[in-house]
């Protein structure tokens, strides 16, 4: 899945570990997401879109 | 949203402590053990004694399991990828070793299956690792 997770973390000014501290998950899988090596789980996904107030499917979408 | 309750950032850490703490618990337990069979002053101790050892094993596998509730997602997947990966090539050498003690090979008592699937476990572990690295 393609994803806009550095745009939307870069639009907040958030790094990799702030993203990871907010998500409860290591700053790898971030990095894991955002270079598309691994596509999240759906409560993930959700708690990522909740996190930036959109839709999952504003932040990722099929290849 | 919290997808995990637990400590992600601490669990490699709480890993790495509960499991050297097995691990120093069966050196400890494996060095006593023959002291204690000798001077165990009945038969139940004797029993205790003999199985020792197998304390701390089950400590390591309560660590590891401990470990595996405190990873997110992503750490999960590629640990259950080289536990999955390592359990079918310990097997498969195991099966193929005990084919081979009918060519000469020594013996192997059931106690290395253990050492065994655990150092191939960690080789898997790094590779795995290695391997998913940015």
């Amino acid at each position: 899945m393609k994803n806009s997770l550095p745009a939307l973390r870069a639009q907040r000014g958030m790094t990799q570990g702030d993203l990871a501290d907010a998500l409860n998950v290591s700053r790898q899988t971030i990095n894991a997401l955002e270079t598309e090596r691994y596509d999240p789980s759906l409560p993930l996904a959700f708690a990522i879109a909740g996190l930036f107030k959109c839709r999952i499917e504003d932040v990722f979408s099929p290849k | 949203m919290s997808i995990t309750t637990a400590p992600v950032k601490s669990a490699g850490r709480t890993y790495i402590r509960e499991c050297g703490a097995s691990m120093a618990l069966y050196v400890a337990a494996t060095w006593a053990r023959p002291w204690l069979i000798a001077h165990a002053p009945n038969h139940a101790l004797v029993i205790t004694a003999i199985a020792l050892p197998a304390v701390p094993v089950w400590l390591l596998f309560v660590a590891v399991w401990r470990y595996y509730l405190h990873i997110d997602e992503y750490q999960k997947h590629q640990f259950l990828l080289s536990l999955a990966i390592s359990f079918g090539l310990g097997c498969c050498a195991l099966v193929t070793y005990n084919l081979l003690i009918d060519a000469g090979l020594p013996p192997l008592g059931f106690s290395w299956a253990w050492p065994i699937l655990a150092i191939v476990w960690l080789i898997t572990s790094v590779t795995i690792k290695r391997a998913y690295r940015p």
